[in-house]
């Protein structure tokens, strides 16, 4: 296993002063921000752009790739988070024709993984999600092994305000989508795993993992508490609101020693990428990186 | 305390029938299931009408409340949970026209409570929900005034498959909720308490019945139990209880009684204990309906004096 980090949080820093300072504290491994460059859907924790993909060519993908390894840094997957099933048809052929664009990049550079969602009408219920899918899905796959490229989908349900209520913006969150996920398309498309998630949707971390363990391609660190306070005020049925705080890794309920326990059992020895959306230790590139410390000592325990 | 049910699963069993076994099998007191006697939008456990409000006359209440007091049982309330926010107006006129009715049969009977939902339109948020019950309950808290009875609302969600997703049928499930319904009807407006709600949405029974204990007119006594193999098959927290939240007797689920009952009797609660059964497992027969009922009388026994 090696430690790296997202680079999202560093949306005005150039890459390459990012990975510096990565290199410097002794990351091995990053999972780099791929939004396009002209902006689009802007949600909080989304829109950076530190490769330009839509005008990558070999040898400039060759060029990032050879920079990051002479800084001792490999490259865990590109990461675009964006909701290919979003029901208006502009914002949603706008999504996916920019995730075709960082699944060719993710094939130029050599790349084992592009990371992003399933996505998800809100209004809609699970299994209405689920057979819009079965429609949208098929083609991106097949696009993404003519590329030599494999897919993973976060198991975030995308829910955090009334805005997202109730569905949430992406479906691919329960053992049960899961499950159909992996038999439509198991060859090519796996689980970027965040135990984070199953913290707030209380499910059990190691039944989860020893069921989907063969199958999680990219590995996000993130942890996730419970504000007792807000589900006293909106119970269980409020999808999260209100009540799940995304934090650093060591600073929420995430049992990091189960996790890695059964990650070792069940054979994974991918990156763990430390995801970094904690509100206490945002602001400027200092505070992030203060953040990204204590994730580093938090996990180094566990990663060799 | 005293120790008794809610009639709704006898649905073709007389009241009076009802209440000799009730008697002879050591309950005093009964919650009567009052829906419409010609009835309409029947679901499961609704729709049983053992008093028909609707055409009571005094002396009719009269001779009902001396039979039951003559077998040792007193009604702890009415009963009837229909959803007053219902999208469709015709169907909203006609349950709160009938919970109209359940009111004034309150008053002819000398009960202190009619027992209900608030309601809510599945397809809205609780907030938008919220706006739409201020404009429908301040008539209604009004009638109930007017009659010198109290509401209790039970705090169910009235969620348990997509024909209720995403909201529910009764927006009166939460503290964020509860604290702006007494905020505005406190002193008519109360809790009809039924602790198995809380177990599925998680919530804290003692810091619950801390903050609202003065505000619970009606105890019901159900349990509940997380099924942990479908909870987990669905997404866990994300699938608001359908399919995982599995309602059972009172000792056969999750609920910590021990700790219902100190916190109930700590905030000074003097009411009745209403069992209410909708567990599957004794459903089917009167005689599997009234095995169901003992067990949970022995379990809860020991707490009601």
């Amino acid at each position: 296993m090696k430690l790296g980090f997202l680079t999202a949080p560093f949306p005005e820093t150039p890459l390459m002063e990012v990975a510096d300072w990565a290199a410097a504290a002794d990351f091995e491994v990053l999972e780099i921000a791929c939004w396009p460059v002209s902006g689009g859907v802007k949600r909080k924790y989304a829109g950076t752009a530190h490769i330009d993909v839509a005008n990558l060519t070999e040898s400039r993908g060759s060029e990032i790739k050879d920079q990051l390894a002479h800084k001792g840094l490999d490259i865990s997957g590109l990461g675009f988070y964006p909701n290919p099933l979003h029901p208006d048809p502009a914002v949603r052929s706008a999504a996916i024709d920019h995730l075709k664009k960082v699944i060719v990049a993710t094939g130029l550079m050599g790349l084992p993984v592009t990371n992003t969602f399933c996505g998800g009408d809100a209004s809609k219920t699970v299994d209405q999600n689920w057979e819009e899918a079965l429609k949208v899905w098929p083609e991106i796959v097949r696009f993404a092994q003519d590329h030599g490229v494999r897919l993973t989908f976060e198991n975030c349900p995308m829910i955090f305000s009334d805005d997202e209520w109730p569905g949430g913006h992406n479906i691919a969150y329960s053992p049960y989508v899961w499950r159909r996920i992996l038999e439509e398309w198991g060859d090519t498309v796996g689980l970027n795993f965040d135990p984070s998630h199953l913290v707030w949707l209380m499910i059990d971390q190691g039944r989860f993992i020893r069921e989907f363990g063969e199958h999680i391609l990219h590995f996000q660190a993130k942890d996730v508490m419970i504000d007792r306070d807000g589900l006293y005020e909106r119970g269980s049925i409020s999808g999260g609101i209100g009540w799940q705080i995304p934090r650093i890794p060591g600073l929420g309920h995430a049992p990091w020693a189960e996790i890695f326990s059964e990650l070792y059992r069940t054979g994974y020895d991918g990156p763990i990428i430390i995801e970094h959306e904690d509100r206490i230790f945002e602001g400027s590139d200092e505070r992030i990186k203060r953040g990204f410390l204590v994730a580093r000592d938090q996990l180094r325990p566990f990663i060799r | 305390m005293k120790l008794g049910f809610l009639t709704a699963p006898f649905a073709d069993t007389p009241l009076m029938d009802v209440a000799e076994w009730a008697s002879s099998a050591g309950f005093e007191a009964l919650e009567i299931a009052c829906w419409p006697k010609a009835g309409y939008a029947a679901r499961r456990y609704a729709g049983t009408s053992h008093i028909d409000v609707a055409n009571l006359s005094d002396d009719k209440a009269r001779e009902i409340a001396d039979e039951l007091a003559g077998m040792g049982l007193s009604i702890s309330g009415l009963g009837y949970y229909p959803n007053p926010l219902h999208p469709d107006p015709e169907h909203r006129e006609q349950v709160i026209g009938h919970l109209r009715s359940v009111i004034e049969a309150a008053r002819k009977l000398d009960v202190p409570v009619v027992n209900t939902f608030m309601g809510a339109d599945q397809t809205r948020n609780p907030d938008q929900n919220w706006e739409e019950a201020l404009k429908v309950w301040p008539d209604i808290v009004r009638f109930a005034e007017d009659n010198g009875v109290r509401i209790a609302l039970e705090h169910c969600s009235m969620l348990f498959t997509y024909d209720e997703w995403p909201a529910g049928h009764n927006l009166a499930w939460s503290p964020r909720q509860w604290r702006r319904i007494l905020e505005q009807w406190a002193g008519t407006v109360g809790m009809n308490f039924d602790p198995s709600h809380l177990v599925w949405q998680m919530l804290d029974a003692e810091r619950w019945i801390g903050e609202f204990g003065e505000h619970i007119y009606h105890f019901q006594a159900q349990d509940l139990h997380i099924d942990r193999d479908a909870f987990y098959e669905a997404g866990g927290a994300m699938s608001n209880g359908m399919g995982w939240q599995v309602r059972r007797l009172p000792g056969l689920g999750s609920v910590d009684w021990g700790l219902v009952f100190r916190s109930l009797y700590r905030a000074g609660y003097d009411g009745d204990c209403i069992i209410e059964h909708e567990d599957r497992g004794f459903e089917g027969s009167d005689e599997l309906l009234k095995r169901g009922f003992t067990i949970a009388r022995d379990v809860l026994r020991p707490y009601c004096h």
